[in-house]
């Protein structure tokens, strides 16, 4: 499989009052055509920093790309005025609250169309038309006559249906979704990522999921780009990472980490806060809440390397994988 | 499975906002400084200066009518503003004129002050119907171009310092009541509040010693905000005649005195004007700037 | 939107009989006989009889307001005794030259505070930005009658190309619009420029970019239709600071309106001229801040389609 995107020890940093925070430190991974990765952490790992730099929406004048490289489909994304005219006709993205991120203003037929309107050229009624068979693909029960309905007027499922709608709007070859499930009831997050699921087959598009719950994308993932205070800790097809962790931090978002506790083995979440970014630990940032972790850990920060186990797609930055695979449920 | 969402921080959105408060901050500071050193010069100027320049308003000299800047005078002293329409020298009529718009403008907010506070309290702290009639009566006043009732008002007690005073309070308590009223329902809800009413403090002690004290600071920021636009509309009420009377050298009345004598002495209505916007100006820096500083919220106002 | 434009049909209403209240109220809160008050002191006995008479100050306090209330519902104000005419037909011929020194003021207002806004939002934090913002700093702290003055002493007294004074050619406007457009200007230049740095952060800007729109259209369409809804309210608001702006622009230009009407009608104590133009000013501006709150409910389909 060939590469549709590439990101390249992408560094991406914010000025805050406490100092410059690097969201993004050096992560690298790649998406295939046609595959569904899920790009996985929690708040503050810079998953959703990452996605803003592919699309080339980090917040300015706050946020700027330091460092690495990003290429989709054999082109620069990060020279400027590369990635205008890939943003919204090849590369699109969903975000995970479909209330703020509707035009609340504006009827949602008109939102869609637009897509059609400014990238096309088409005409008020071949977009209005357009956006209606849209609507009828990401099941809006009365499509024709939700046109003119507002965003305010929706029910969150049916709200990020409409944004679905709208990225798919010029076909692209890469859809980002970020969170998409997140702010929704319980009983709707199958239904969208049932959606997403069956679109991304009738589309042949790339997905890449950005998630902070492991089991929201364990159905429909290929592959797992696991992040941790700006770095890819681990990186995998997603039975693998799932059966054989082979960071610390995978595992204990898995459930559990085993503690060696005297004789037995005993299950507990991992321990201690998220990183403040302001102040990352030295070496690998995970060393303060890992069980792991020896003096190498303090100093030296790990790099994603193959673990001792096959595939050698499985790849984890730890020193010491072989502790958390031997532990392993 | 470990709850990470529990510590939501996205960056995306928790970043801008410290960087906005971090310039902000600092230029504030700046803002602060340069208000604070302004109107000091100004109130200094006010208290003392007509000790110093002496003024007489029954002192005409019509040797030295219409002499323009830095001339010098027939008693061989130097006008540096120059002279108006009777000789009078115009830099010793403008430190009156400073006493007159920061008397006015002080006098004025403790009265819209004392009116507001007292409404918005009461409105606040009853609630119920009270709450309902005063503030109907805030959105009709907003509504109502507060110069004209101004003018209107003026126009039927006649020209005269108090008067001003009065006019201009009455357009002005609304802002006072809309912050006092929002402290007194946020107080209100506070505990210690239910705790001390449980304990059988009674109303007045409650209001006096919970609910005032917290509407001092955000009513003197209002005050800081609100003083210039006073000072601004005591000024243009002196130049229609309906503010202080013609005798009082306020800037108003100077400015209006200036405008028959537009031809041969620009200098009385300009210099005047440039020290009203002056001063405006800065009470408007420094308001805007204690306003981001402490209390944000009351942008709205 | 029917039950929305039928609340602040209401609202506007209640805020005219408020304004008429307090008019009537604050002529009998005025220490002495108000027929002497609003008749000046050199009023003959048979002057005075008359106004007492036509005001009902004979009767109960509830009368004479129902007697005043009645007045107005038929815009009767009395007759002018000075200028011999209707007080209220007095005040009509003036509405035409206030409505058009009023109108090109907003339109200039709009047409520069809103892109000079737009761009120091968009260049927040620059010295474009902070040239911008002590501009605007500075308009609304100008008093408008000194800057009238001064517009007269460069452009009519020195320069020679404008007219200092009066009205009829489209050169007796340029100096009495731009006094009275300046402060409002500069309000709208900071509720624009505040206005759209709250939205620029918001999820749909966000959306707009990511759906590959140019900049111009993220900002002009997606920000600034967000933006401009809480801006018409306070626009509406302020244009009666700029309303009560024309009566000190119409006096230092000597420009034919309601405003310099009325400052002339106290000068010669014909107060029927006085309270006649008041209300109508008022009347205005209740009706600018209806169709404003219209035009709000048209921003926002949250509020219009509330009401159904």
């Amino acid at each position: 499989m060939t590469a549709l995107m590439r990101v390249r020890e992408l560094r991406v940093e914010f000025d805050t009052s406490g100092g410059v925070v690097t969201a993004v430190d050096g992560a690298s991974f790649e998406v295939a055509a046609g595959e569904t990765v899920a790009l996985l952490g929690e708040s503050g790992s810079g998953k959703s920093v990452t996605a803003q730099a592919v699309m080339g929406i980090v917040p300015k004048p706050a946020g700027r790309i330091a460092g690495g490289s990003i290429t989709y489909d054999g082109r620069d994304l990060l020279t400027p005025g590369a990635a205008k005219g890939l943003r919204g006709r090849e590369i699109a993205m969903v975000f995970q609250d479909p209330l703020s991120s509707l035009n609340p203003v504006f009827r949602v037929g008109a939102q869609i169309g637009e897509m059609f309107r400014r990238h096309r050229g088409a005409s008020r009624r071949e977009a209005r038309a357009a956006a209606l068979e849209l609507m009828k693909r990401v099941g809006i029960p009365a499509a024709s006559k939700r046109l003119d309905d507002y965003p305010h007027q929706f029910s969150g499922g049916m709200r990020q249906r409409v944004m679905i709608a709208m990225a798919l709007a010029l076909s692209p070859r890469l859809l980002i979704a970020d969170e998409p499930t997140t702010a929704l009831d319980v009983t709707v997050q199958a239904q969208i990522m049932d959606l997403l699921a069956r679109l991304q087959a009738e589309e042949g598009m790339s997905l890449v999921l950005i998630t902070h719950d492991l089991g929201v994308v364990a159905d429909v993932a290929d592959r797992v780009v696991l992040m941790y205070a700006g770095r890819v800790v681990e990186t995998g097809p997603i039975r693998e990472v799932y059966e054989h962790s082979g960071h610390p931090y995978t595992a204990g978002l898995m459930g559990s980490v085993p503690v060696l506790d005297g004789a037995r083995d005993r299950l507990t979440p991992i321990q201690g806060s998220p990183p403040d970014l302001l102040s990352l630990p030295t070496g690998c940032s995970f060393h303060p809440r890992c069980h792991y972790a020896d003096p190498l850990c303090t100093t030296d920060q790990p790099n994603l390397r193959p673990l001792p186990t096959p595939p050698p797609q499985h790849q984890a930055a730890c020193h010491h994988p072989e502790g958390v695979l031997n532990h392993a449920p | 499975m470990t709850d990470v969402t529990s510590t939501e921080l996205d960056l995306t959105t928790a970043t801008a906002p410290l960087v906005k408060s971090k310039r902000r901050g600092r230029a504030g500071s700046a803002r602060i400084r340069f208000g604070f050193v302004v109107i000091t010069v100004y109130v200094v100027a006010a208290i003392f200066g007509p000790w110093l320049v002496r003024y007489n308003p029954v002192d005409t000299r019509t040797a030295d009518r219409l002499r323009p800047p830095f001339s010098r005078l027939s008693d061989g002293s130097y006008a540096i503003f120059g002279t108006d329409q009777v000789g009078q020298d115009l830099f010793a009529q403008m430190l009156q004129g400073a006493r007159i718009s920061i008397a006015v403008g002080l006098a004025t907010l403790v009265l819209a002050g004392t009116i507001g506070v007292t409404i918005g309290l009461s409105a606040g702290y009853f609630g119920g119907w009270l709450d309902g009639v005063l503030m109907r009566l805030a959105d009709i006043q907003l509504a109502f171009p507060s110069i004209l009732l101004a003018i209107f008002i003026a126009a039927l007690l006649g020209p005269s310092v108090v008067n001003v005073v009065i006019v201009l309070a009455v357009s002005n308590w609304v802002t006072f009541a809309r912050v006092a009223r929002g402290q007194a329902l946020a107080t209100r809800r506070r505990e210690f509040v239910d705790a001390s009413r449980t304990l059988g403090a009674g109303t007045w002690r409650l209001i006096s010693r919970s609910v005032l004290p917290a509407c001092v600071a955000p009513v003197l920021v209002v005050a800081t905000v609100e003083i210039g636009h006073v000072i601004l509309a005591e000024a243009s009420l002196s130049f229609l005649g309906l503010g202080t009377p013609a005798s009082t050298p306020s800037w108003g009345v100077t400015i209006a005195n200036g405008r028959n004598y537009l031809a041969d002495a620009w200098w009385i209505s300009t210099i005047p004007g440039i020290a009203l916007a002056f001063l405006v100006v800065s009470l408007g820096v420094l308001g805007d700037a204690l306003r981001d500083r402490y209390d944000p919220r009351l942008r709205s106002l | 939107m029917g039950a929305y434009v039928v609340r602040r049909l209401v609202f506007s209403l209640f805020v005219l009989w408020g304004a008429v209240t307090i008019i009537f109220v604050v002529l009998r809160l005025v220490p002495g006989d108000p027929a002497y008050i609003m008749l000046g002191p050199d009023a003959d006995q048979a002057q005075v009889d008359a106004l007492r008479a036509q005001l009902g100050l004979d009767h109960s306090l509830i009368q004479q307001y129902a007697t005043y209330l009645a007045n107005v519902v038929h815009l009767d104000f009395g007759q002018s005794f000075r200028l011999n005419a209707d007080s209220m037909s007095l005040v009509m011929q003036r509405v035409p030259a206030t409505i058009q020194l009023a109108t090109t003021a907003l339109l200039l207002s709009l047409l520069i505070g809103l892109p000079l806004g737009v761009i120091a939002a968009l260049r927040a934090h620059s010295w474009v930005d902070r040239t911008i913002s002590v501009f605007s700093l500075m308009g609304q702290s100008t008093p408008s009658f000194w800057l009238g003055i001064v517009l007269i002493l460069v452009f009519a007294r020195g320069l020679k190309v404008l007219p200092s004074a009066g009205s009829g050619t489209w050169s007796h406007l340029v100096l009495p619009t731009i006094t009275l457009a300046l402060p409002f200007l500069a309000i709208l230049v900071r509720l624009t420029r505040s206005g759209l740095l709250e939205v620029v952060h918001e999820g749909y800007v966000q959306t707009a970019r990511a759906k590959g729109l140019g900049e111009g259209i993220v900002i002009l369409v997606h920000a600034l239709r967000n933006a401009l809804i809480p801006i018409v309210t306070v626009v509406g608001l302020q244009f009666g600071a700029l309303l009560g702006g024309t009566v000190i622009v119409e006096t230092v230009f000597a420009w034919p309106g309601v405003g310099r009407l009325l400052i002339d009608s106290i000068g010669r104590r014909d107060y029927g001229v006085v309270q006649a133009s008041i209300l109508l000013v008022a009347t205005i501006f209740v009706v600018i801040n209806l169709l404003v709150d219209l035009l709000y409910g048209f921003l926002d389909p949250r509020v219009r389609l509330a009401g159904d």
